[in-house]
């Protein structure tokens, strides 16, 4: 078996250093470096996902800092902080944390992006800032956990990073949290059909197959295919690394093909659980000229979306409502 | 052939914020990210794209404060074989034309054939090269798009021009030259080139180190001075058209009729 990722990483640590980055690429990577995220934007603004109004009402989001620590640290990564479709995604995983108890925080702005692009673009000494940064800062939190909803976060802080407490992906806690009786589901019954979309970084990468799959099974009446090219053998939506930056020459996207499948498939629904996946099937989608008959959601939020709310009351009384219902 | 590249910092912009601080004589700074003017940076590059071919070495010079070395630090990272830095508490409060005369000064001291400048910066009024040039005497070329060396002593450099044409002219060495953005490709500069020249020697030159009498220099020295900084009333937001993509391209084309888009 010829493992390539690490060579192709290992030429571009070489390119790095002799100053052959593509140009559209040299201005995430600066961004990077001076904001602690790809899009350049200020560090305050972060949380900003944690302000909206309608989202406050449904829930408090608490920043770790130096009065404040938690059980349970969220890391939400730049994308989902800072896009503004993915905000949703993370203000769905908060409601769904806020749902099963847990006590949890964020870094806010303290948090810089974990670094996983920029090692696998071969600028690793940014890479080892971005993460001795943000070791130290998880440290700090106090947290014994984290939580993270983007893959490639996973992925980097569950494998690149040392000295951290346990990772999970947000479909691993949920898949358990379901099992264990913690969060109801209400049914979907509108006749779509779901197919979930293996991200590369949870799936291949970390073989965490079974639990998104449990998770979407756990919903009563919910139709379910597989796409042919699924699980270890999965066809990547071309989101990997900073190609969200860079326009990589191609007669067809990986994700219009990766579409394709899905439909071919009998879907109508993809469900994936990466930003990046997301980002560029919901693009994919618009560029196939399918947006009558497909759309795509991430698993926290169909999770969100179908969740029997908790009443806020103590516990045992919240208990036995869920039951009932 | 040896060429010099005068350098800014500038506030980044595209992201930050930029508002008033709470006197209303500046932008509020403490937020701020700096780099490079990106017209220098282009320059820097073209500066080291004809050093590789004629031989010579690049030199970066700036005037400003202790935060200015971090961007001649960046340069040299990039390639440029000198920095040095005009720092000199008297510079407070100059005009462009006090900057060009410091700049001059230093030429005078640190003779070079061939001098570049960004065509403008960020948050600057495209005056300094001109100005430098003139000071100096030197032909200048303003908005260079291309450079070719030539044999004596001469620089065929283009710019461009309407309709996507080029104008090449013929200029004497030495000049000066302003720079626009998209002469080159710019390499990359990453952190562990950075690091690298962390701990390089920058020499600091003060307004008599370049025997620049202060009196010429500063706030009262300045012929152009600001009054004022505001934030432009904001107008009227944008109109966004509803109806079918067929309805919303016709009043798109009336639109564009009206306002005399269209003949």
């Amino acid at each position: 078996m010829i493992e390539y990722i690490d060579k192709v990483i290992d030429l571009r640590r070489g390119m790095v250093d002799d100053g052959n980055v593509p140009q559209s690429l040299q201005k995430p990577l600066k961004a990077l470096e001076s904001r602690g995220n790809p899009y350049g934007k200020m560090e305050k603004k972060r949380a900003e996902w944690t302000l909206s109004s309608d989202f406050r009402q449904s829930c408090n989001v608490r920043i770790a800092d130096s009065k404040l620590s938690a059980d349970t640290l969220y890391f939400v990564d730049s994308i989902t902080s800072y896009d503004a479709r993915m905000q949703s995604i993370a203000q769905a995983t908060a409601r769904v944390l806020d749902h099963l108890g847990a006590d949890f925080a964020i870094l806010g702005a303290t948090e810089k992006d974990s670094g996983h692009e920029v090692r696998r673009f071969g600028e690793e000494t940014l890479f080892t800032e971005l993460r001795d940064h943000n070791t130290e800062a998880i440290r700090y939190s106090g947290a014994k956990r984290i939580i993270t909803s983007d893959p490639h976060s996973f992925n980097a802080l569950k494998n690149d990073y040392a000295g951290l407490p346990t990772v999970e992906h947000i479909s691993q806690l949920i898949a358990r949290e379901v099992k264990a009786g913690n969060i109801n589901l209400t049914a979907v019954d509108d006749g779509s059909v779901f197919t979930y979309h293996d991200p590369c970084y949870l799936g291949r990468h970390n073989q965490v197959y079974d639990d998104p799959r449990d998770v979407l099974d756990s919903i009563p009446g919910l139709q379910r295919v597989e796409m042919e090219r699924c699980r270890d053998r999965s066809f990547c939506c071309g989101g990997g690394g900073l190609m969200l930056f860079y326009e990589p020459r191609e007669t067809e996207r990986m994700g219009v093909k990766r579409v394709r499948m899905a439909a071919e498939a009998g879907a109508n629904v993809i469900v994936t659980a990466c930003p990046f996946c997301m980002v560029n099937i919901e693009d994919a989608i618009k560029v196939a000229g399918m947006e009558d008959r497909m759309t795509a959601i991430d698993l926290v939020e169909l999770v969100d979306r179908q969740r029997v709310p908790r009443i806020r009351s103590n516990s045992s009384l919240t208990a036995e409502v869920s039951n009932v219902l | 052939m040896d060429i010099l590249v005068c350098v800014k910092r500038v506030p980044d912009t595209s992201e930050n914020e930029i508002e008033l601080n709470g006197a209303g004589s500046d932008i509020a700074r403490d937020d701020l990210v700096y780099s490079v003017n990106e017209w220098d940076n282009y320059a820097t590059e073209e500066a080291l794209q004809i050093a590789e071919h004629t031989g010579g070495n690049v030199t970066v010079v700036t005037v400003g404060g202790e935060d200015n070395e971090e961007i001649l630090r960046r340069e040299m990272a990039l390639g440029a074989k000198n920095g040095a830095l005009i720092s000199d508490e008297a510079i407070e409060g100059s005009d462009n034309a006090g900057i060009a005369g410091l700049l001059k000064a230093f030429v005078q001291k640190n003779p070079h054939d061939l001098i570049l400048t960004g065509a403008q910066a960020e948050d600057g009024a495209a005056q300094v090269g001109g100005m430098l040039a003139a000071m100096l005497d030197y032909p200048f070329a303003s908005l260079v798009s291309g450079i070719e060396v030539m044999d004596g002593k001469k620089l065929l450099v283009s710019r461009e021009v309407e309709g996507g044409n080029k104008e090449v002219n013929e200029i004497d060495l030495p000049c000066v030259l302003s720079i626009q953005t998209g002469i080159n490709e710019p390499r990359y500069v990453g952190m562990r080139g950075i690091r690298q020249v962390a701990s390089l020697e920058i020499p600091t030159f003060s307004a008599s180190d370049l025997g620049v009498d202060k009196a010429s220099i500063g706030r009262s020295a300045a012929k152009v001075q600001r009054t004022d900084y505001f934030v432009p009333a904001l107008g009227k937001g944008a109109e966004i058209l509803a109806g079918s993509r067929d309805e919303i391209i016709d009043t798109m084309i009336d639109l564009v009729k009206a306002k005399g888009g269209l003949r």
